[in-house]
């Protein structure tokens, strides 16, 4: 439990968290059911879940000795399920689209951390959300998967292929700068 | 200039540039969208790249707002913030670098954009006018006003989060302004007001190219930005809690003033006179097209002279042939009958006028749906296969099956008159070709 504790208290996961439920409030609050506000909270969501996926000191980390790509891959799968959980408790939306959509951002996310650091990890998921909300359900339904109807195959698939990826990257690899 | 260089090298102020001109270029060029299909396509006229390229700011002003951010809780970050103040230049000298950097990255990325639409607008029109500069300056200065409020707040909440949530909260705002305001036809519309919207520098097209951005609102926003970019400045510089309230007064003020004096309804935009001028064709019968599309004149004067030679077997038809000179969803305005016979030079309507001459335009909205449209569309095919000639009704687009059912029944209503009570007959069908 106190490593728990810890843990959280070293990735900032407390703040993440008062981020995620404050952005779910305020979404709550506009209560409008249109997709571009699913969007919105999902951004928002991976954007506070960015933060935690790297520490004050990776390597200082990396001498405990602690199973690593076990807890990477957990912390990724929870920020993805608390994401997921948080917008779906709205009840706004699909479910099925809000669970492919965070777990395909959540991936893109832990795909990013590795490639550019925890603290951008944030830039690769909001542009491509900021991409479908602009360019809107298109017949291209891998570039606009987020924005698909929860039946599309295309969809499914890149956004079970970013979480899978990203998921894979991010507990094997860590965040980069961490070696 | 050497501090400049560094800044350049070593700032995130390069990726911000260079992602502006990727974001924006890549949507207008890259994907197919309203920018590139309506009449004022973005590199129809100088007018409409100038407001495409304030739509592009929904992405690309957030960018430069979480680039600013990010930029400015570097040294906080870095732990470098005591150090950096004991050099011997004042917080003004030393922001001076990173701020320039930054700004002057994200301004190039912008004129980039508009240099690429430029030589395009170049090839397409010979038709000029200055109406477009101030939407362009104030997009410009809106960006520089995101870098300096961004790096402002960077610095007074040097949070990781601040980047990143400023970033989505302010796309959350581009987009909203863009969809939401009333009677912008969305599913969301209303939930945001007309002068949010214009405090946000994002404008839309209105797929009508007879129209120009009202200069008082440019004066207005001109003054908003300016006070935002004097706050962020303010934020980034000023040392201590009470001199970092004092820099919001310029934000809250122009913020106060803005808010005010922006139009609340309807008044961004206003009809651009000088682009939509008639220019004539030399003799008669009189063809006139805008100014605006006045290259095109030659391409219309054979057909509309055509279809106005065929017009004249209409008692009291129409002489004369204008381009209508209104936006897309205005079509329903042009007058269908009278002295002059209307024509459009736009996409929808395609460059072949001379059925749009003989039977005016095609309805646009109907408030009894589908069988309004098939009345309309079945008296404009039987008033331009009479006027034709043709040996039945002719229509180029096809029709519904009510629509052929209307037309047959009409058409041999007409033709069942004497020869010499046909045209009154038909001048009266094209009169009311329009009607739902």
């Amino acid at each position: 439990m106190r490593l728990l504790v810890l843990y959280a208290r070293s990735r900032g996961l407390f703040a993440a968290f008062a981020v995620m439920l404050a952005s779910t409030v305020g979404i709550w609050a506009l209560d409008n059911r249109d997709w571009r506000i699913l969007l919105l909270a999902l951004a928002m969501g991976v954007c506070a879940m960015s933060a935690g996926l790297g520490s004050p000191d990776l390597k200082l980390d990396r001498t405990g000795a602690l199973p690593w790509p076990l807890w990477r891959g957990t912390h990724l799968v929870v920020a993805a399920a608390v994401v997921c959980g948080l917008t779906t408790a709205l009840q706004m939306w699909d479910a099925g689209m809000i669970l492919r959509g965070a777990v395909g951002l959540a991936g893109l996310t832990g795909l990013t951390a590795t490639v550019l650091g925890s603290q951008l990890s944030w830039t690769l998921p909001v542009l491509w959300t900021a991409v479908c909300v602009v360019a809107g359900p298109t017949d291209n339904t891998i570039l606009t998967w987020l924005v698909q109807s929860p039946e599309s195959t295309g969809a499914l698939l890149t956004a079970t292929a970013l979480g899978v990826l990203g998921l894979a990257a991010y507990a094997i690899r860590g965040p980069r700068g961490i070696s | 200039m050497k501090a400049l260089k560094i800044e350049l090298r070593r700032s995130v102020a390069l990726w911000t540039g260079g992602l502006v001109v990727l974001i924006a270029l890549g949507m207008l060029l890259g994907m197919s969208g309203p920018w590139n299909r309506g009449p004022d396509g973005w590199t129809s006229e100088w007018t409409s790249l100038a407001v495409w390229q304030r739509f592009m700011l929904n992405m690309v002003w957030p960018l430069a707002l979480g680039a600013g951010a990010w930029q400015g809780r570097r040294d906080r970050r870095a732990g470098v913030d005591e150090l950096m103040s004991t050099m011997p230049k004042t917080a003004f000298q030393r922001a001076v670098p990173p701020v320039a950097a930054l700004c002057l990255s994200a301004v190039a990325g912008y004129l980039v954009i508009f240099l690429v639409g430029a030589v395009q607008v170049l090839g397409n029109t010979s038709y000029f006018d200055a109406d477009w500069l101030p939407v362009t300056v104030v997009g410009m200065l809106s960006l520089v006003a995101a870098v300096l409020i961004g790096m402002g707040i960077g610095r007074v909440l040097p949070y990781l989060l601040t980047a990143p949530i400023l970033a989505v909260l302010a796309f959350a705002a581009t987009t909203l302004a863009l969809v939401a305001t009333p009677s912008s036809g969305s599913d969301i519309e209303g939930t945001v007001s007309n002068e949010f919207a214009l405090m946000t520098p994002v404008l839309k097209g209105q797929y009508n190219p007879f129209l120009k951005v009202a200069a008082d609102v440019s004066a207005v926003q001109v003054l908003w930005f300016l006070g935002l970019a004097v706050t962020g400045f303010g934020l980034l510089t000023f040392i201590g809690r009470k001199a970092q309230l004092l820099a919001l007064v310029p934000a809250v003020a122009a913020g106060l003033f803005t808010f005010f004096l922006l139009p609340s309804h309807d008044g961004v935009y206003e009809r651009d006179e000088a682009a939509s001028a008639l220019v004539c064709a030399d003799g008669g019968p009189r063809v006139c097209v805008s100014r605006l599309h006045e290259d095109d004149l030659g391409e219309y004067v054979g057909q509309a002279r055509e279809a106005l030679t065929k017009l004249a077997k209409l008692p009291g038809g129409p002489t004369s042939a204008e381009e209508a000179r209104v936006g897309y969803f205005d079509v329903d305005t042009v007058p269908s009958s009278g002295g002059t016979a209307y024509f459009f030079t736009d996409f929808w309507n395609g460059k072949d006028i001379e059925q749009t001459l003989l039977a005016g335009p095609a309805r646009f909205r109907c408030e009894n749906g589908m069988t309004g449209y098939d009345k309309s569309a079945a008296r404009r095919v039987v008033v331009a296969s009479w006027l034709n000639g043709e040996s039945k009704p002719v229509s180029r687009k096809e029709l519904t099956p009510q629509a052929t059912d209307i037309a047959g029944k009409l058409w041999n209503e007409v033709r069942a008159l004497p020869a010499d009570q046909q045209p009154a007959r038909v001048a009266a069908l094209r009169a009311e070709a329009r009607d739902c």
